[in-house]
């Protein structure tokens, strides 16, 4: 494999998600490192810090305490440095008004938590694949937007 | 103020790479392909000198013989998409046509670094195409469908619907709602 | 002038000229050959007869020959050779003239040969009969004799040739001389019949110049006649030329008695002289060019022109015409048609002024008649036979009537008020318009007329106007109602001040005046209970009531009166007082400055509103309370849609993990019960989302916005494309419309309709989905449906699935029904609840129709 290292970070307060979501990507055949982070306000901290090597995909849980994943969101997209983030929200929720205010605030994609695991997997290598196809061609990061 | 614009990425890359080469004096043919045939040989300084002007602008200098092939591959099937004229025969006949590899070679090489299969690629390709023209044209949706060569609305909207979860209207919809959004914001 | 030339014919003349004297030379040549031809005739006749003469000589001559002494002399010695020569001479003469008369008959000549042969036979015998001796004997008398009998036989045969041409000349005599008979009548005949011929042509040819001249001598009188009599201007003019033969000026070669008329020029001064000297204004006005134009295109020139003829305007209408060399020139004094014209121009404009006067009137009429409040009405009586009134026509009537009656000008103008106004005839407003009509009065009636069960007052003015009647209405109700409360009112005053006090205190409100110039206050009964005392328990004043005040208060109530008295206005504010016992009360005051007769005096409502702010403190609590329920109920949703979900969807997770790694590990039984358990936390997660999305639809309409259904239905089908096709399911659809909505709550209508009968599909048929849509007036909708507006968009889900019992077509929209065994049909037995309150949110129902086997129906009705 020559391709570079993929840099994913995951924010979840979920412990059994955290735990799901890792298990996935060490089952995904695209060499990644994860960062994870237990609520926004830790992920933000570390996004801020400096001298850091951005990662190249933020999963963002919507339901966090302390800072939810929306005011991440926000925050990433007002941010100079970090605006250019790829963000995919990872949520439960399938409300479309949720939906519908993420992508509005500058998720690029929209992943409801599956109810399967190997679903779970599908779904991450899904995202990572089309991350990894935004950041090596030269598809157009304005129109980035993925409901999966 | 909001200025609307439209851009032509591959002319823009072009001009870039015309400017750069003739800045630093090379002598040099563009295939057009993501491709420059160098006339003479580039001293080790001057192709850095190259590298690092390009960079900037996000124009990478491909070292890797299997990378060079990839990006050719892609080019390749960029080119075909925005060719309407000449509706190829099959993507896999154009590809090895166009590149002088056999498919298979080519389909493996580019899985092989890019995660992707070529014919998912193509189709990602194509969605984000029909992204730009739902965005910045005022084409409707058999046009669209016309112009991609999909057979019918239904399969253009199905693949969309596939590949990124969103019906081309909301998609649409979604846009426009973030377009108006940014005077807003600022 | 010349008026020959206009009658000139001269071809006619020149034609007959040439007759005639072809015709004298024709006449003349046949009298000619006719005497030739006469004269030719005698000429033959002589000719005949000298021929005939010298056949006579001829016959003497040889006659001679047989004569007895021409033969003794011959036989007489001597001499007789001479006298024979001599003979022998005369009938060679004879002969000659003979040959020359008859050269021209060759009938004649051939006779002549023979004749000479036998003269010269006679000749030579009477030689031989001269050499015989005349001797006695016997033998010379026999010799003699023979030669006699000789000599008689030529003789006999020349006689025979004689009389042969004698009668040819007598045959030609005859003929001639009838000739010539005929020719001596014919030739004068002729002659004397052209004579007559021509004569005839003369006298003819006379007559007609005659009459022509006549003819041209009438028409040249009545030409001048007309020149004399006529009133137009008539001149001739004839071009002059200069020496490069070019038009410079034109001579005046008549002019009529009209150029004194009007012109004061004397026609037979300016006759011969030239125009630009007589008529310099006609140089003026460049109308010589016109003339010029006339004469050298050979066209007719019209032309006007003004002149002024001794500090006279006038006008002048010309027609310029080509005649022979020159130009007629007629004109006409038009001036009298121009005033006239002018007259006629002035009139119209007045006319026009006038027209427009009166659409002005018109228009001002129209103007009152829309902007008054009265209606006017204007009915024409229609008389029965026996000349009564029996009926009226609505000639007029103006908008007013509209917010009376609901009618529309337009719609009443002329029919029968027996057919728009029937209630006329018995409330007995037709005779009054009777009376007025038949006796010439003027009534004024008042007239209730009642709509929707109100009661309302007319008062009309009814006027006769020609043969019909002016009804001028204005409503009085409110005059009506206010008549009658000013009288209640009176009665009410008497009755209100009496029960005034007694209101007072049961309202709790007490009053006081403060006059402000005296500083004197009379305070109410009422205010002096709210204080704790008795009626005028205590003298009242400003000072002392403050005394009242709440110490806390009494900082406002002092701000509060001391601007109400600089501003002469008040607020309405609410201070605590300290009653007698102590009691602490909430007041509102209110008041107002009178000034009458210069005096300012103050008075005071006071309230107590005790009751009220605490009722208003209870209310506060309450919302209070109402809000935190809210956001009870909110968090509830979100615990609903988030962490009771969560759990769910770990075990999910989990099962699917183990399912994964241990899946084959389990035994059969276990795998089913696993099975099981997923289902069932399926089941339950739809149930949860379900409610969920039935607890978020609000009623509160902040979101209403336009919604295009036809944009809602293509948005849901192709949401659903993969269930349609999946189906194999059709769905038709009329245009529907657009109304006033939530689109996400249309979305999810449409959806879950659409899902249903996607869902309850009978396995034997090809599903089809039919969306009709129409508008439908309220009266046509379910009489048990509480209608709130007029008319309804009707949409209509139309399947052919396997439909339901109508019998539960109210039970199918209550939530966790459902109709059928949970595992023959997926469902949670919320949809339809959900539709239902999606409906009812937009102001809308929603309804079931089925039959059992045949297909469902769904009628939703929204407010158009």
């Amino acid at each position: 494999m020559t391709n570079k290292l993929l840099n994913i970070v995951l924010a979840d307060d979920d412990e059994d998600d955290r735990m799901l979501f890792k298990e996935a990507i060490d089952e995904i055949n695209i060499r990644t490192k994860l960062s994870i982070f237990n609520h926004g306000q830790q992920l933000m901290d570390y996004l801020t810090l400096p001298n850091i090597i951005l990662p190249n995909l933020i999963f963002l849980d919507l339901n966090m305490p302390i800072k939810n994943g929306t005011q991440c969101l926000i925050e990433i997209r007002s941010n100079p440095m970090l605006q250019d983030l790829c963000v995919a929200i990872y949520s439960t929720s399938s409300s479309e008004r949720d939906i519908e205010e993420t992508f509005l605030n500058g998720a690029n994609i929209y992943v409801n938590k599956p109810t399967n695991f190997s679903k779970l997997r599908e779904v991450v290598e899904k995202v990572l694949q089309l991350n990894w196809q935004y950041h090596t061609s030269n598809l157009n990061k304005d129109t980035f937007l993925f409901r999966i | 103020m909001i200025l609307f614009v439209k851009y032509n990425l591959n002319l823009m890359c072009k001009t870039f790479l015309k400017e750069h080469l003739d800045a630093l004096d090379i002598s040099y043919t563009l295939t057009g392909v993501g491709e420059v045939y160098i006339k003479e040989k580039l001293s080790q300084e001057k192709k850095k000198k190259l590298s690092d002007s390009l960079k900037k602008y996000g124009i990478e200098i491909l070292t890797n013989q299997k990378l060079t092939l990839v990006e050719r591959i892609k080019n390749a099937i960029d080119e075909m998409l925005k060719d309407n004229e000449n509706k190829p025969l099959k993507l896999s006949t154009y590809l090895s046509d166009t590149l002088n590899y056999s498919y298979t070679h080519l389909s493996s090489i580019f899985s092989e670094s890019t995660y992707t299969s070529i014919e998912n690629y193509t189709i990602l390709r194509k969605v984000d195409l029909v992204k730009d023209y739902l965005c910045n044209t005022n084409l409707t949706l058999t046009e669209i469908a016309f112009k991609l060569n999909y057979s019918s609305v239904a399969h253009l909207s199905g693949q969309f619907k596939k590949t990124t979860g969103l019906t081309p209207s909301s998609f649409q919809n979604i846009m426009k709602k973030k377009k108006n959004l940014i005077p807003n914001i600022k | 002038m010349e008026f020959k030339r206009v009658h000139t014919s001269s071809k006619k003349y020149i034609i007959l000229l040439v007759a005639a004297i072809v015709l004298l030379l024709f006449t003349a040549t046949i009298a000619y050959r006719q005497i030739m031809r006469m004269q030719k005739s005698a000429e033959m006749i002589t000719h005949t007869l000298e021929v005939y003469n010298a056949i006579g000589n001829l016959s003497y001559h040889y006659s001679q020959a047989d004569s007895e002494e021409f033969r003794e002399m011959l036989l007489k010695k001597g001499n007789s050779s001479v006298a024979f020569e001599k003979y022998k001479l005369e009938g060679k003469a004879i002969m000659d003239s003979l040959n020359i008369l008859t050269i021209d008959n060759p009938l004649q000549q051939l006779r002549l040969k023979p004749l000479k042969g036998l003269l010269k036979k006679l000749y030579s015998e009477l030689l031989v009969l001269d050499a015989i001796v005349p001797e006695k004997d016997q033998d010379s008398f026999e010799l003699s004799e023979s030669h006699k009998s000789k000599i008689n036989a030529t003789l006999n045969n020349i006689l025979i040739l004689r009389n042969k041409m004698l009668l040819e000349e007598k045959g030609l005599l005859q003929e001639r001389k009838a000739n010539y008979a005929s020719h001596k009548f014919l030739a004068p005949l002729t002659s004397l019949l052209l004579g007559f011929f021509a004569l005839f042509i003369f006298v003819l040819s006379f007559i007609k110049i005659y009459q022509n001249k006549r003819r041209i001598r009438e028409s040249e009188a009545f030409l001048r006649n007309i020149l004399a009599t006529t009133d137009n201007i008539i001149n001739y003019y004839e071009p002059i030329f200069d020496s490069d033969n070019k038009i410079i000026d034109f001579n005046i070669v008549y002019a009529n008695d009209c150029n004194r008329d009007y012109l004061g020029l004397e026609p037979n001064d300016i006759m011969g002289k030239s125009v630009s000297k007589t008529f310099p204004f006609l140089l003026a006005n460049g109308k010589l060019e016109e003339l010029l134009k006339c004469y050298n295109e050979k066209t007719k020139v019209i032309f006007d022109r003004q002149v002024t003829v001794e500090d006279k305007k006038m006008w002048f209408h010309s027609f310029a015409t080509p005649l022979g060399e020159g130009v007629l020139q007629t004109t006409r004094n038009s001036t009298i048609e121009e005033e006239a014209k002018r007259v006629q121009l002035a009139f119209k404009k007045r006319l026009e002024n006038q027209n427009l006067e009166l659409l002005d009137n018109r228009a001002f009429l129209g103007n009152i008649f829309k902007s008054i409040s009265h209606v006017v009405m204007h009915f024409k009586s229609i008389r029965g036979e026996d000349g009564k009134i029996i009926d009226f026509e609505i000639l007029f009537v103006n908008d007013r009537v509209n917010p009376v009656t609901g009618d529309f000008p337009k719609e009443i103008k002329n029919k029968k008020t027996s057919k728009v106004y029937p209630e006329i005839f018995e409330s007995g407003v037709f005779e009054y318009l009777v009376d007025v009509i038949e006796n010439d009065k003027t009534l004024e009636y008042e007239i209730p007329y009642y709509e929707n069960g109100l009661e309302r007052w007319f008062h009309s003015t009814a006027i006769k106007l020609n043969n019909g009647v002016t009804i001028t209405t204005r409503e009085i109700t409110e005059e009506k109602k206010k008549a009658h409360q000013l009288l209640k009112l009176n009665e009410d005053l008497i009755i209100q001040n009496s029960i005034l006090t007694d209101a007072e205190r049961i309202a709790e409100i007490g009053s006081f005046l403060w006059f402000m110039d005296t500083n004197t206050s009379e305070v109410s009964d009422n205010l002096y209970r709210m204080l704790g005392y008795e009626p005028n328990g205590f003298e009242p004043s400003l000072i002392k009531f403050k005394d009242f005040i709440h110490p806390e208060d009494i900082d406002l109530f002092e701000k509060n009166s001391n601007e109400s008295i600089k501003t002469l206005k008040t607020n309405e504010y609410i201070y605590r007082i300290i009653t007698k016992q102590g009691k602490v009360k909430h007041f509102k005051t209110n008041g107002k400055f009178i000034n009458e007769n210069n005096k300012t005096f103050m008075i005071v409502v006071a309230q107590d509103v005790t009751h009220t702010i605490e009722a208003e403190k209870e209310l506060l609590k309450s919302n209070l309370e109402l809000k935190y329920t809210n956001a009870e109920l909110e968090s509830f949703n979100r615990v609903a849609s988030h962490d009771l979900q969560e759990p769910l969807r770990k075990i999910q997770l989990f099962i699917s993990r183990i399912e994964d790694s241990e899946g084959k590990q389990l035994s059969s039984k276990s795998s089913e019960y696993f099975e099981k358990v997923t289902n069932a936390v399926k089941r339950m997660q739809s149930l949860i989302q379900n409610l969920l999305a039935y607890s978020r639809i609000d009623s509160s309409k902040k979101d209403f916005e336009k919604v295009d259904l036809n944009n809602v239905l293509d948005k849901v089908r192709e949401d659903l494309t993969t269930r349609i096709k999946d189906a194999e399911a059709e769905i038709l659809a009329d245009k529907l419309p657009k109304i006033k909505g939530v689109i996400f709550q249309m979305e999810q209508l449409f959806t879950n309709l659409i899902s249903n009968a996607l869902k309850f599909t009978d396995t034997n048929k090809t599903p089809k989905i039919h969306i009709k849509y129409e508008q439908v007036h309220a009266s046509k909708m379910p009489e048990d449906i509480l209608k709130s507006t007029k008319y309804y968009h009707k949409i209509s889900f139309i399947d052919n699935g396997i439909g339901f019992d109508s019998e539960h077509a109210e039970k199918i929209f209550e939530v966790f029904q459902r109709l059928h065994q949970k595992t023959e049909y997926s469902g949670t037995g919320i949809g339809l609840a959900i539709c239902k309150k999606i409906a009812e949110n937009h102001n809308g129902y929603i309804l079931a129709d089925g039959t059992a086997g045949v297909g469902a129906e769904f009628i939703i009705y929204l407010p158009a």
